[in-house]
C-alpha cells in the first residue's frame, strides 16, 4: 500500500489526511470493523426517534463480515482516505470486467462500492452533518487518474445508490441511463471521456 | 495530464467547493459490489428477526420490561432494544450467552437462531420458520404466542440435549 498527503475538511478547515492506494477487499472488511460501533449507534438512534426507514441511510444494513469468505476471493482492488488513525472513505474498483455503454465495447474503470465513514453521512432528520468534507470528490478525482492511467481515457461507470444519484449525476457529471435489472434495479451512471478530461482539469 | 501535474486535490478552493457540494446530497454510496451479495434491498418495514421475536416473546412471557430483562441478564438495554425491533441487528456471542442463561433457553439452540452457528440444526431450522408464521408483535402474549414459543423452546431443547 502506498499514499498521498492530502487535506481534507473538519468544519470547513483543513487538515492533514492521507489517501491510501493498492487496498484488497480483505482491507474492506478491516475499514467495516472499525466502523461498526458508529453504524450501531446510528442504528439506535435512528430507532428511539422514530425516524422512517425510507429516511435511513440506504447503506445502514450492509453487513460485510458475513460475506468475507467470498469477499476475499474478488479480484478489487481500492483507495481510502484516512486522518490521524482513522478511515473516513473508501473506495473499491474492476478494472477488468465491464465496459462502456457510452462508447460500447471500450474498456471502463467501474466503481463497484465507495462508502464514506458512518460519521460522514449526512441524515437530516437527526441534523447530522458530514465530520469530514471532500472525501467522494477526492475519490472520484484519483478514480479519474486511475482510468487515465490504464488507458480508458477517465472513463468511469457505477451504480449508484437511489440517495446518491444526485452526486453521481450532477457533481460527477455521469451520465444516466435508468435501472439495472442485473443489480437489483440500482441505476446505473457513466462517465464519458471528453467530461472525464474537464474534471481531471479542474483546479479550482 | 502528466504524473507530475496531478493532484487529488489540486487546491483548497477546489476541496471547499467540493465539500459545500457533497453536503448537498444524502449519500455518495455506490452499490455494485453490495448487489453481487444481494445486499441492497433495504430491510422491510418494522422488520425484526426471529431471534429478536424470540427474546421478546420470552422477556413478555416470563412478565418483564425490556429494562427489567437488560438487569437480569446484564447486557446493555440498548443492545436489547436493537435486537427486538431490528432485523439487521447483530448481538455479541456474550449477549446471547447472557440472554439464554436470562430467557433459560440453551445456549447451543439460541446461537444457531442468533446466526452465530453458520450450519443450523434441521429441526431448529424448521422450527423457526414454524414460529416466524404464527407470531405477530402485539402487545400481550397470546395463546397462540405462547404455543407457538413453546413448540420452539421445546425443539431448542430437544436438538440441544
Amino acid at each position: 500500500m502506498s499514499r498521498e498527503a492530502i487535506e481534507i475538511l473538519r468544519d470547513k478547515e483543513p487538515v492533514e489526511a492521507y489517501l491510501h492506494s493498492g487496498l484488497q477487499a480483505d482491507d474492506l472488511l478491516v475499514i467495516e470493523r472499525e466502523w461498526a460501533t458508529y453504524r450501531q449507534q446510528l442504528h439506535h438512534e435512528l430507532l428511539i426517534n422514530c425516524v422512517e426507514r425510507s429516511s435511513w441511510p440506504q447503506s445502514m444494513h450492509w453487513n460485510w463480515k458475513t460475506k468475507a469468505p467470498k469477499l476475499r476471493l474478488l479480484a478489487v482492488e481500492g483507495f481510502a482516505i484516512s486522518h490521524e488513525s482513522s478511515w473516513q472513505a473508501v473506495v473499491m474498483i474492476d478494472v477488468a470486467s465491464y465496459v462502456s455503454r457510452i462508447e460500447s465495447g471500450k474498456p471502463l474503470l467501474y466503481i463497484d462500492f465507495i462508502e464514506v465513514a458512518p460519521w460522514n453521512w449526512t441524515i437530516r432528520e437527526l441534523g447530522k452533518k458530514r465530520e469530514f468534507g471532500g472525501c467522494g470528490k477526492i475519490l472520484f478525482r484519483r478514480l479519474l487518474k486511475k482510468s487515465f492511467d490504464e488507458g480508458f481515457k477517465g472513463r468511469v461507470g457505477c451504480h449508484a445508490l437511489p440517495q446518491a444519484e444526485s452526486f453521481y449525476e450532477g457533481d460527477c457529471r455521469m451520465q444516466r441511463f435508468g435501472p439495472d435489472s442485473k443489480k437489483e434495479n440500482l441505476v446505473y451512471f457513466e462517465l464519458d471521456a471528453e467530461e472525464a478530461g474537464v474534471l481531471i482539469n479542474e483546479r479550482v | 495530464m502528466n504524473d507530475q501535474d496531478y493532484r487529488s486535490c489540486p487546491s483548497r478552493e477546489w476541496l471547499l467547493r467540493a465539500a459545500e457540494s457533497e453536503e448537498q446530497h444524502d449519500s455518495l454510496s455506490v452499490g455494485g459490489l453490495a448487489s453481487r451479495f444481494g445486499m441492497v434491498k433495504v430491510e422491510h418495514e418494522n422488520g425484526v428477526s426471529v431471534f429478536g421475536q424470540v427474546v421478546e416473546f420470552g422477556r413478555r412471557r416470563l412478565g418483564l420490561s425490556v429494562e427489567a430483562l437488560a438487569l437480569k441478564a446484564q447486557v446493555d438495554i440498548k443492545e436489547l432494544v436493537l435486537i427486538e425491533r431490528s432485523e439487521s441487528f447483530e448481538p455479541t456471542p456474550r449477549t446471547i450467552f447472557k440472554l439464554a442463561e436470562a430467557l433459560d433457553i440453551p445456549i447451543k439452540g439460541l446461537s444457531q437462531i442468533a446466526g452465530l452457528v453458520e450450519k443450523r440444526d434441521e429441526k431448529i431450522e424448521e422450527a423457526m420458520y414454524q414460529f416466524a408464521a404464527r407470531s405477530e408483535p402485539t402487545a400481550e402474549l397470546t395463546a397462540d404466542e405462547d404455543f407457538a414459543y413453546n413448540e420452539l423452546v421445546k425443539v431448542i431443547v430437544q436438538q440441544s440435549e
